[in-house]
């Protein structure tokens, strides 16, 4: 199974990827709220796929992207990003994220982005 | 070579024909479109350097190698633009060809304006970006899903994807359009074909994408020329085999047929009566034969004359597109039911209303982007024309999703225009209905569309003197609906027969309503004019022995109500002879502009029967 690991600062929205995600065949490896936790959930799961919000607080989407990259030059990061945010995503693309989902999400383009970036 | 010049003219026309379609789909985004217009391009230029016109050879020629770069590219409104413009330069060339045997029509701007966009292209795509394009082996195609998100954002995924695993040499178009978002572009790279389509199958949204293994250029273009030669010799047994599997028939020789059919019917109708008369056995068995074997040639020549409203509605695509681009409106045109047939002399009356009615929608129904936008609709307005079958009826209908009729406006107008008094109560239908008077437009300044003569009045007309019935249905800020009935042939229609004296009228059936006796009771005076009470209501009479000025010996008569822009007249006649089908000969020459008849057609014994024409009947006040 592919173990993933949800990053967003809202509740709702990692229940809601959660839900989807869990109900077309993935594992929820764990959830973070904020850049920082997701670094350090990282190293401690070791998970396939991170999705990962861009705006949240203590550190953003693009910067624990960045951090993650060092950890692992593999990771496979996908973003999750809402309309008007096109060059944050780019630059995300640029600095190694493998894909994007945009909210508000749909579940079976979110479900085909993963299930190609993990490659299943 | 002037035996070829009319079938040069004709073919050469139809492929224009096909043009103009194919530019259409091509600014719609079918790439593929372009090889139709290629291909019909190559054609016209081969028809034309053999009959020997040198100057449409050369513009076609010129049309064909611009056409042969944009091949794979990006499909801009300008060069529609240009294409268009050819093709209407192609028809002129092909008029005056006909009229003037001389194909001298100035194309300059063509040429200068393909020339401007060709150096345009040069600046764009440095000589070192082709050579990249040569040296590269692979070519990879992609076209993104149409509901793909953030095209943009997709593109620059693939393109970093790709640059992980191969050696990016050039793009189509160029990288930073991918990065604004395009649905299909093309890399071509140096690397492993396995390799990108790893990559490529990791990619979601891609609708499509292709990994092709160029080779070098010589090579390319001695395929190209084979290519070419194996086209040719194969085309002329492909034509062949088309030719026989249709031929080409004039509309007249079509038309003659039908009269000598309608002729044979006649005659037909005199040997039934003959051999009732003497009782001759054997003949009427003969007759019986004939009877069902001329039957069967008039359904199968009805069948021939049936074409499909394609023929017609095929123009319509580019005029709404041009009238589209005039007035600053985002339309899509949709056309349905393309394969629905009726009678084509019914399809080539109808086509100057439909466009008229398409006209309207353009100009009057859909708004302008802005409007929409601030209505909250949808920027791009739609305009459906369909056609479809109903019953014994084939229905038209012009349908567009714009501001609809306002009522209010037409209440005004009429106000202004004295048709209603002020404050008087009036039924949306009668509002509605008072568009088709001719000279009402609410539109405040004609426009050079809307003003060209031919009127909701004028589509009315037309439809009725078809046998036909129109509809309005409108909501207003929702759009409107135009439904239009018709009969699926003219040639031949159910009528009615009446007696009026000694002399026999046909009344097409469509327009009768029902027939009622008549008595001093229910036909009163008011006011010198006579009026028929129908079930408590008045309808205006007139008496057709007097019309026609023949002797009225009868007691009781016949009333027949018959039904003209809504309204009910009642027909007096002396009585009703029969009901059948009969054959439609229409007035020729010094008889063609007698008012009151649209025709006349001959019975079975020989008897020529005047076909009244309701509307021209009832509009005036002279007759004879």
């Amino acid at each position: 199974m592919v173990k993933v690991l949800v990053v967003d600062d809202t509740a709702f929205m990692r229940k809601l990827l959660k839900n989807i995600l869990f109900s077309a065949g993935f594992d929820i490896a764990g959830e973070a709220e904020n850049g920082k936790q997701a670094i350090d959930l990282y190293r401690e799961l070791k998970p396939d796929i991170v999705t990962m919000d861009i705006v949240m607080p203590e550190m953003n989407g693009i910067d624990a992207l960045k951090e993650i990259k060092k950890l692992d030059p593999n990771a496979k990061v996908v973003m999750c990003t809402a309309v008007g945010q096109e060059q944050m995503v780019k630059m995300a693309i640029k600095l190694g994220a493998k894909g994007y989902i945009v909210k508000p999400f749909q579940a079976p383009k979110v479900v085909e982005e993963l299930r190609k970036v993990a490659r299943i | 070579m002037n035996d070829y010049k009319s079938e040069f003219l004709q073919e050469a026309r139809e492929y224009v024909e096909l043009m103009n379609q194919s530019f259409l789909k091509l600014e719609s985004g079918e790439k593929s479109a372009i090889d139709e217009i290629f291909r019909a391009m190559h054609t016209i230029k081969g028809m034309a350097g053999f009959m020997g016109y040198k100057n449409l050879e050369k513009l076609c020629h010129k049309l064909e190698s611009f056409l042969g770069d944009l091949r794979g590219k990006e499909v801009s409104g300008e060069i529609v633009d240009l294409l268009l413009l050819s093709s209407d330069r192609i028809s002129e060339i092909l008029n005056k060809i006909e009229s003037e045997d001389s194909d001298e029509v100035d194309c300059q701007e063509i040429y200068d304006r393909i020339g401007s966009f060709e150096d345009h292209e040069a600046n764009e795509n440095h000589r070192v970006d082709e050579e990249n394009k040569v040296n590269a082996n692979l070519k990879i195609e992609v076209r993104l899903c149409e509901d793909c998100a953030m095209k943009g954002v997709r593109g620059l995924l693939i393109l970093e994807a790709l640059r992980e695993v191969c050696d990016l040499k050039a793009t189509e178009p160029e990288e930073s359009k991918i990065e604004e978002g395009c649905d299909y572009f093309v890399i071509f790279a140096n690397g492993e074909p396995k390799k990108v389509d790893e990559v490529l199958s990791g990619v979601a949204e891609i609708e499509k994408y292709t990994i092709s293994e160029t080779i070098n250029k010589k090579e390319k273009a001695r395929e190209e020329k084979k290519d070419e030669k194996s086209k040719e010799r194969s085309s002329p047994a492909l034509q062949i085999q088309k030719k026989n599997e249709s031929v080409r028939v004039d509309v007249k020789v079509l038309d003659s047929i039908m009269n000598l059919i309608g002729e044979l019917v006649i005659i037909k109708g005199r040997l039934v009566q003959i051999s009732g008369k003497y009782e001759i056995q054997e003949l009427s068995e003969a007759v019986n034969i004939m009877e069902k074997s001329i039957t069967s040639l008039q359904d199968e020549v009805m069948k021939v004359r049936m074409v499909k409203v394609e023929r017609v509605f095929n123009k319509f695509p580019r005029m709404v597109r041009d009238l589209a681009r005039k007035f600053g409106k985002k339309i899509e045109f949709v056309m349905e039911g393309l394969d629905t047939e009726l009678d084509r002399t019914v399809l080539d009356d109808m086509s100057d209303p439909i466009m008229h009615l398409l006209r309207n929608a353009v100009d009057h129904g859909i708004e302008t982007p802005e409007e929409r936008k601030t209505k909250g609709k949808r920027e791009t307005g739609l305009i459906k024309l369909s056609a479809r079958r109903e019953k014994n009826n084939v229905v038209i209908e012009v349908e567009d999703d714009g501001r609809g009729i306002d009522l209010e406006k037409i209440r005004r107008k009429a106000i202004e225009k004295g048709l209603i008094s002020e404050g008087s109560q009036i039924s949306e239908e009668d509002l509605k209905a008072l568009i088709f008077l001719p000279g009402f437009s609410t539109k405040d300044q004609a426009t050079e569309i809307s003003g060209r003569g031919v009127g909701m009045d004028v589509v009315k007309t037309t439809v009725e003197k078809l046998g036909g019935s129109l509809r309005v249905i409108s909501e207003k800020e929702k759009g409107t609906k135009i439904r239009i009935n018709l009969p699926p042939t003219v040639a031949i229609i159910k009528s009615l027969l009446v007696g009026v004296g000694k002399q026999v009228y046909a009344i097409p059936i469509s327009n009768v309503v029902e027939a009622v006796y008549v008595d001093r009771k229910n036909l009163k005076s008011i006011h010198g004019n006579p009026f028929l009470i129908v079930r408590d209501k008045l309808i205006p009479a007139f008496k057709l022995s007097e019309i026609f000025g023949s002797e009225n010996g009868k007691e009781r008569e016949v009333g027949i109500i018959v039904e003209r822009e809504s309204e009910k007249y009642a027909l007096i006649v002396d009585s009703i002879v029969d009901q059948q089908e009969i054959v439609v000969k229409p007035l020729t020459g010094l008889l063609s502009k007698i008012r009151g008849f649209s025709g006349v057609t001959i019975l079975g014994d020989g008897t020529v029967v005047p076909i009244l024409d309701i509307s021209s009947l009832l509009g005036g006040d002279k007759f004879g």
